[in-house]
């Protein structure tokens, strides 16, 4: 072993911790080098010193304390069952009172969603109605419907049953529309069945009860007007039979007074005037008379969905859209004797605000113009 | 007197394995036995890891606790003080971890730890007639203190068993649960350190 190993081994030669031949060996190095007997010797006293270092007394409290946390050790931990509901006198009413607060809180809740529902989904009306093919005749026996088959109270039938939370709505009730020149008949196909498209409904108006209803007003107006310039459109497309179906937007704009309008897949009639009111088609048989009716919906846009299904199991054909903001309008293609049944299929929908005049009953086909 | 303690230690021996074998069977006072003898011991090995008193009270507290809920673990093959020896300087490893991180953070104060239910370590006066002496070798042991305070954790801990608690070498392996190579350089390498430092402090040793 060299000078730097035998230093290292006197911290354990110290303490007799080395094999005899490393004893030797450390022993004949420190009889030849001073520094070492000399560092052993510091580490000697080192040591001394350590060895001199008074130990601390415990506290007296100390094995107290321990054997007091050892007993609390010592005690089981209660099980699952004694720390939910014991003692019962105090857990028990507690936890009932819980639960019940928790199915008080559910039940309620409950009732909150239920009652909102109605507002957010169409109101299906005449789907209570016995499932009719839309082309087959409705007898007149189905106009007296029983009364669980009406739909529910959102789309009252009386005047009386509008709420009296929207009085500006009764004044245009004895305000009948003046129903539209007769046109001449045309060409007329038989009822095809009612399109597939079905368009996607507007958005709920949030605004306040007055506000929406002067803003039907206005837009009632806005919606004849959009009537007439559709009727003109559509004497435009019956000069260009080649397009069998066009969409167009009546105001240009997506937003106030946006109409959506939406054309049956079956080709424009041939002959669509608003000044003429009836004209004999092709084979003379038939005339075209304009009827006009106007409904009064608790919800427009719910009511979208049941009063196309009560055109179509009427046999009525859909041949114009107009769904605006604003107002909505159908225009619907009906045999005469079918208006009839028609208007009492609506009558159970909204409110009549007039009755309509049908010309010419049981002959020719009714354009019957429903707006609401 | 580290002759003398050193053979009561071995003579207790015997009574700490039939105190564990009474404990074992249930006998609490058995271990309250076992606290009240080795309480001290491990209190001192605890003070002079972690440098603190009332952080040694609650080591020592912990360790004895520990103790009594892992006497299963405690197979009988080494002695019932060095296992306890072995709980003892864990928590006091761990502890001195947290302090130290503690004072990484917080102003350090040199008027040292003084608690209520702690009070300050009552290092009784040795044998020494003159006051002079005794202030001198107070102010020595202040300086020890600050020295071995300085090591690192691992090598006061060896420092602590050999020097200060007379742990053989073997025990000391399994208390540390290092190989005997391990322990020799780090006692070497600690005496070395400390030894420096008091050269530095006092002068001559």
């Amino acid at each position: 072993m060299n000078h730097a190993e035998i230093r290292r081994k006197l911290s354990a030669y110290l303490d007799n911790a080395v094999t005899k031949g490393e004893k030797a060996q450390i022993e004949a190095h420190l009889a030849q080098c001073g520094n070492c007997r000399g560092a052993l010797a510091d580490l000697e006293r080192t040591v001394g010193h350590l060895k001199s270092l008074p130990e601390v007394e415990p506290p007296p409290w100390l094995a107290d304390r321990i054997m007091a946390h050892v007993r609390d050790a010592a005690v089981p931990e209660p099980g699952l069952w004694r720390r939910l509901f014991l003692p019962l006198r105090v857990k028990l009413p507690i936890e009932a009172l819980a639960v019940v607060f928790v199915c008080v809180t559910g039940y309620y809740l409950a009732r909150m969603n239920a009652s909102q529902a109605p507002l957010t989904t169409p109101i299906p009306a005449a789907r209570e109605e016995a499932p009719v093919p839309s082309p087959a005749p409705v007898p007149q026996a189905q106009r007296q419907a029983p009364a669980s088959a009406k739909p529910p109270s959102t789309a009252p039938r009386a005047p009386a049953a509008i709420p009296q939370a929207v009085p500006q709505q009764r004044e245009g009730t004895g305000t009948y529309a003046p129903p539209p020149p007769k046109a001449p008949a045309p060409p007329s196909a038989p009822p095809a069945a009612a399109p597939t498209t079905v368009p996607s409904l507007p958005s709920y108006d949030t605004r306040e009860p007055e506000e929406r209803v002067e803003a039907r007003r206005n837009a009632e107006r806005e919606a004849r007007r959009q009537m007439h310039d559709a009727y003109r459109q559509m004497m435009q497309k019956s000069r260009v039979p080649e397009e069998p179906r066009r969409s167009t937007d009546a105001s240009g704009s997506s937003n106030a007074g946006a109409a959506r309008e939406i054309l049956s897949e079956r080709p424009a009639p041939e002959a669509w005037d608003d000044r003429a009111a009836v004209r004999p088609n092709q084979g003379g048989a038939l005339t075209l008379t304009r009827v006009e009716v106007t409904l009064r919906v608790g919800d427009p846009a719910g009511a979208v969905g049941p009063i196309e299904e009560a055109v179509a199991r009427s046999g009525g054909t859909i041949v114009r859209r107009v769904y605006a903001e604003a107002g909505h309008l159908l225009m619907v293609r009906i045999e005469a004797n079918k208006v009839s049944p028609l208007v009492g299929r609506l009558e159970r929908i909204g409110t009549l605000r007039e009755s309509p005049r049908a010309g010419a009953p049981g002959d020719g086909v009714v354009e019957l113009s429903i707006g609401w | 007197m580290a002759a003398l303690s050193n053979y009561m230690r071995h003579a207790n021996t015997d009574d700490d394995a039939a105190l564990v074998a009474s404990w074992r069977g249930g006998e609490l006072s058995s271990f309250e036995a076992l606290v009240r003898r080795h309480q001290k011991r491990m209190l001192n090995i605890a003070f002079r890891i972690t440098g603190d008193y009332e952080d040694a009270c609650e080591v020592v507290q912990d360790a004895f606790v520990a103790a009594y809920r892992g006497i299963d673990s405690f197979r009988g093959a080494s002695r019932f003080a060095t296992w306890l020896t072995s709980i003892t300087v864990n928590l006091s490893r761990n502890r001195l971890q947290q302090l130290q991180a503690k004072r990484r953070n917080e102003s350090f104060f040199l008027d040292g730890p003084a608690g209520e239910d702690c009070p300050s370590p009552r290092e009784p006066a040795s044998a020494a007639p003159s006051a002079l002496e005794r202030l001198e070798r107070l102010d020595l042991h202040e300086k020890l203190r600050g020295c071995i305070g300085a090591l690192a954790a691992e090598f006061r801990e060896a420092m602590v068993l050999r020097d200060l608690q007379d742990f053989s070498y073997d025990e000391m392996c399994a208390i540390l649960r290092v190989r005997q190579g391990t322990v020799k350089s780090r006692l070497f390498r600690a005496r070395e350190m400390v030894k420096d430092c008091l050269k530095r402090a006092v002068g001559e040793l």
